[in-house]
């Protein structure tokens, strides 16, 4: 089989998906656009692109580097690459939970949560500075060093994200329970993007929802409890270079500002939202008041 | 001409054309906070959250409220369909200046660097926030 980049492949199917949407949402009332923020996403998706081209040589240095001690050397078989599919998945929902939970990578990503919509063009809201986040390229180490070869990842990952870009929708309900008991979907990854306290740190899967279920970070969604989505400290502005820097701008006032390396290793490993007194609000600390409120 | 340069045109064009599609579907539609807005949108945000004073500025863009529990203060700011809101703390808040009928808010926040309120009372809520913890 000749391995090809699924994610090029698709973005056509992206543009005519996202105008669809549009149509849908403004004859049905079904969903919400905002035509800054969209145009925010989809200059954030180009942008993600962009640097992803450019950086694309310490993906490569560091994969390749790891890439000789590998234990075992799989050639290119179907049950091979289902093997790498099913395992790079859930080597992205490691590193999906770890990006929610550790600052320095939370920086970057947190683009992708930016949006207080979700829509299609959320899915392509992508951020800019990967390469700086560093402690993320090595958790692709695992799957190099099984043997599988990196066009075989790379393509499997491709296929992972163009998975991934059709659950970010409202108009898309519930699917039958047999699916939503497997897969991600619309529904569960509602939840992951929703700041409602009930629905932090939960659903971090790429394809199969199994990974939540399994490790304890499933939520389900409450039709009581309606998603509002974003970030806690939702931030004011449709500007891509500000929406691309500004978790990075704030973790690097709080390196300057650290009072010790110990401090500024916590500034850097700990949830967001951790400070050396206590004053933030962490999402352990809202989903803690939120336990306490009276039920209404 | 360079066929990356020419790819990343032609994605650029593609982008104007989904944004422009929005604009004619979705278009620009000017949004206003309210009092109840403000005060729903805190309490949704702020567990335990009781509306206290509350100012709406003239141009309904931004708001300043206070809990009438925790006497904290909050600064909500209508950003396209959505709200912002930020506590306001000593280490956010750089400067709060009054003049007139007019409040000038410089932010130590990279996303929200200045609000203008315009709000009868500006005096009465700059001594407030010179009270901030």
């Amino acid at each position: 089989m000749k391995p090809f980049d699924p994610v090029a492949l698709a973005t056509p199917a992206f543009a005519v998906l996202v105008v669809a949407e549009m149509l849908f949402v403004r004859f049905t009332g079904r969903g919400r656009f905002e035509v800054r923020d969209t145009a925010a996403s989809l200059l954030m998706g180009l942008g993600s692109v962009v640097t992803g081209v450019i950086f694309a040589f310490v993906f490569v240095g560091i994969a390749a580097t790891i890439a000789p001690y590998a234990l075992f050397h799989f050639g290119w078989s179907w049950t091979a690459i289902a093997a790498c599919f099913v395992l790079d998945d859930l080597r992205y929902y490691w590193w999906h939970r770890a990006s929610h939970r550790v600052r320095w990578l939370w920086a970057d990503h947190v683009n992708h949560h930016s949006s207080q919509h979700y829509n299609l063009s959320t899915a392509l809201r992508q951020p800019w500075g990967g390469v700086l986040a560093l402690p993320s390229h090595f958790f692709l180490a695992p799957l190099i060093l099984l043997g599988f070869p990196l066009t075989m990842i790379a393509f499997v990952h491709g296929l992972n994200l163009v998975y991934q870009f059709w659950i970010h929708t409202e108009t898309i309900g519930r699917f039958p329970r047999w699916f939503e008991a497997v897969m991600n979907t619309p529904s569960h990854h509602r939840v992951h993007h929703a700041i409602n306290a009930r629905y932090l740190d939960a659903n971090y899967a790429g394809v199969f929802i199994v990974w939540d279920r399994l490790f304890g970070t499933f939520v389900a969604e409450d039709a009581r409890d309606p998603p509002r989505y974003g970030i806690i400290g939702q931030i004011a502005s449709f500007n891509p270079l500000r929406i691309a820097f500004h978790g990075w701008v704030a973790l690097a006032q709080d390196l300057w500002r650290a009072r010790s390396p110990k401090e500024a290793m916590l500034y850097l490993f700990a949830p967001p939202g951790w400070s050396p007194d206590g004053s933030r609000e962490t999402t352990d600390s809202i989903k803690a008041s939120w336990l306490l409120e009276p039920a209404e | 001409m360079n066929a990356s340069l020419l790819q990343l045109l032609l994605s650029l064009g593609e982008v104007a054309l989904m944004v422009g599609v929005c604009a004619v579907l979705f278009g620009r539609r000017p949004r206003t906070l309210d009092s109840e807005s403000v005060a729903g949108q805190l309490a949704r945000e702020v567990a335990g959250f009781r509306a206290g004073a509350l100012a709406l500025s003239a141009d309904g863009h931004s708001a300043l409220a206070q809990d009438g529990a925790s006497a904290r203060v909050y600064l909500v700011v209508q950003n396209g369909d959505g709200m912002v809101t930020r506590e306001l703390k000593r280490g956010l808040l750089a400067d709060a200046q009054a003049d007139g009928n007019r409040l000038s808010l410089r932010l130590r926040d990279f996303t929200l660097r200045r609000v203008e309120l315009a709000l009868p009372d500006a005096k009465a809520w700059q001594a407030r926030l010179g009270e901030l913890s």
